[in-house]
């Protein structure tokens, strides 16, 4: 039985990206570790700035978390953001975590690419919708079965392509 | 797209040491004293194929570990000794949720021999394709429609035992130095003859790829479906290595026992027992390379075999976990 504690950043925003990709994860069955946008992923978690704070809370991990002024800013970096929704789900979550876990009052979450960034705001209505997701990731992912395979644009780029097509 | 094979061979006795962030490698000569150094960039490599007597530190196999280097050992006849699989926090071996599924399809016997069916399919339509391009005639027939009668584990062994011996004998045709490669029966532990021998090298290291590549995927090597697990310790590379001898292993000896870059003299016997010599493991190695870094249009995608061996277990996976049909690779 997979419970809420499980779920890490990755599953969310692998939730919001494609279903069968995060039952596939939950399953640690892994996408193609060889594959180009995994190498250079993991190259990016290798280099972040130096004297970042590596913070673990939970089964979280945050590229960055820094004390502002009044409040919490966490801070995600992406390679691209063809996605960006997904990106800001996965924020939210870090949100979400914080501040029903670890009692923060004040949290906010950066989402950067490059020169790109967008600002994620852990208002009552987001957290209530991320509320919800949670509930929707654990029916999902207790699934005996992954969900059946359908071709999507995004597939053609995805590291699990050598495994579903 | 990974283009160079990423696997380092080890010849000669040394001492592979890590120096700060590398892997270092200090040649031995016959006193133990260091006549030579060498740099293993340790994030060009993927594996390490250990063919001397090698000195080394736990140190080192930990910063191995760390960068999921696979370190093959074999023993100075060649035959393969085991290897050092890492498990750190960046493996991907570790799906308890595929073990299991891998389990129940060995023990669901129809779906056991289905597996095992397509394989040995693939497996002898490989080997027909294989005599077809050497020009040599071989009908398949009864041998496929044997295979579709052929209920249970033994019996399509059977059916591959037969076909295995009626394709050795057509060697005799392909092969043209029939003087000192001339095939009469397949023998092994220890191989009796130099045809024998070069067989069980080049297929221990396809063996070697295809465990490589399944230690890759969250498969279970120790799990086969066509070999018989019960009496040794893996078997499921075997059952991928059917599919991929023919097309990588037996061209390779055909091309070059052909073209005469391998002759009698590149063969050692101590003692009755037949070994290649260094310049022959390093000539054979090389083409072996060559060929594993092959691109072949596979489905849309252009693959190196490598990455085809790759495919072909995540294949069987998706047939493990999913149901989905499983259809062995047969190379057109």
């Amino acid at each position: 039985m997979f419970s809420k504690d499980q779920i890490a950043g990755t599953l969310v925003n692998y939730y919001i990206t494609c279903k069968r990709e995060a039952w596939l994860y939950a399953h640690h069955i892994y996408p193609d570790q060889e594959d180009e946008n995994m190498a250079l992923g993991r190259v990016m978690a290798e280099i972040k700035e130096q004297n970042l704070q590596d913070f673990a809370f939970a089964n979280l991990k945050f590229d960055k978390l820094s004390k502002e002024r009044g409040h919490y800013l966490v801070t995600e970096y992406k390679k691209s953001l063809k996605n960006p929704e997904a990106g800001k789900m996965q924020l939210l979550f870090y949100l979400y975590v914080l501040k029903i876990g670890l009692k923060l009052k004040e949290v906010k979450g950066k989402l950067v690419s490059g020169k790109t960034v967008f600002l994620v705001d852990a208002s009552e209505e987001n957290l209530n919708m991320m509320k919800e997701i949670l509930i929707d990731i654990e029916k999902l992912v207790n699934m005996p079965t992954a969900p059946k395979f359908e071709y999507k644009k995004i597939c053609d780029n995805c590291a699990y392509r050598n495994y579903c097509m | 797209m990974q283009k160079n094979d990423r696997a380092h061979f080890i010849l000669n006795s040394g001492r592979l040491r890590r120096q700060d962030n590398n892997i270092y490698f200090d040649k031995y000569d016959d006193e133990m004293s260091v006549v030579a150094t060498k740099i293993l960039p340790i994030n060009a490599v993927d594996e390490i194929y250990i063919l001397a007597k090698v000195d080394m530190d736990s140190y080192t196999m930990a910063f191995l570990a760390d960068n999921n280097v696979l370190l093959h050992i074999f023993s100075p006849y060649q035959s393969f000794r085991g290897n050092f699989f890492p498990n750190t926090s960046n493996s991907v071996n570790k799906s308890g949720f595929v073990l299991l599924q891998q389990l129940r399809s060995f023990d669901d016997e129809i779906k056991r021999s289905y597996i095992a069916r397509e394989i040995t399919r693939a497996h002898i339509l490989n080997d027909a394709l294989n005599c077809k391009r050497h020009g040599v005639k071989f009908d398949t027939n009864p041998h496929i429609s044997a295979l579709e009668v052929a209920k249970t584990i033994p019996e399509i062994m059977a059916v591959e035992g037969s076909f295995q011996k009626l394709y050795y004998e057509e060697w005799n045709e392909i092969i043209s130095n029939q003087k000192s490669f001339k095939f009469t029966v397949r023998s092994k532990r220890p191989p009796a003859d130099k045809i024998n021998s070069f067989i069980s090298y080049v297929n221990t290291r396809i063996y070697n790829v295809c465990l490589s590549e399944i230690y890759k995927t969250e498969l279970d090597p120790r799990i086969g479906f066509l070999h018989e697990p019960n009496y040794r310790s893996l078997s499921l590379h075997l059952d991928l290595a059917e599919i991929f001898k023919p097309i990588l292993g037996d061209t390779l000896i055909f091309s070059m026992l052909n073209k005469k870059e391998i002759t009698a003299k590149d063969f050692e016997t101590n003692a009755g027992r037949i070994k290649f010599t260094n310049d022959a493991v390093q000539k054979i190695e090389m083409k072996m390379i060559s060929k594993l870094t092959d691109q072949i249009e596979v489905g849309g995608q252009k693959l190196t075999w490598r990455q085809i061996i790759r495919r072909e277990a995540n294949r069987l996976k998706k047939c493990i976990c999913e149901n989905a049909p499983y259809e062995g690779f047969v190379y057109k």
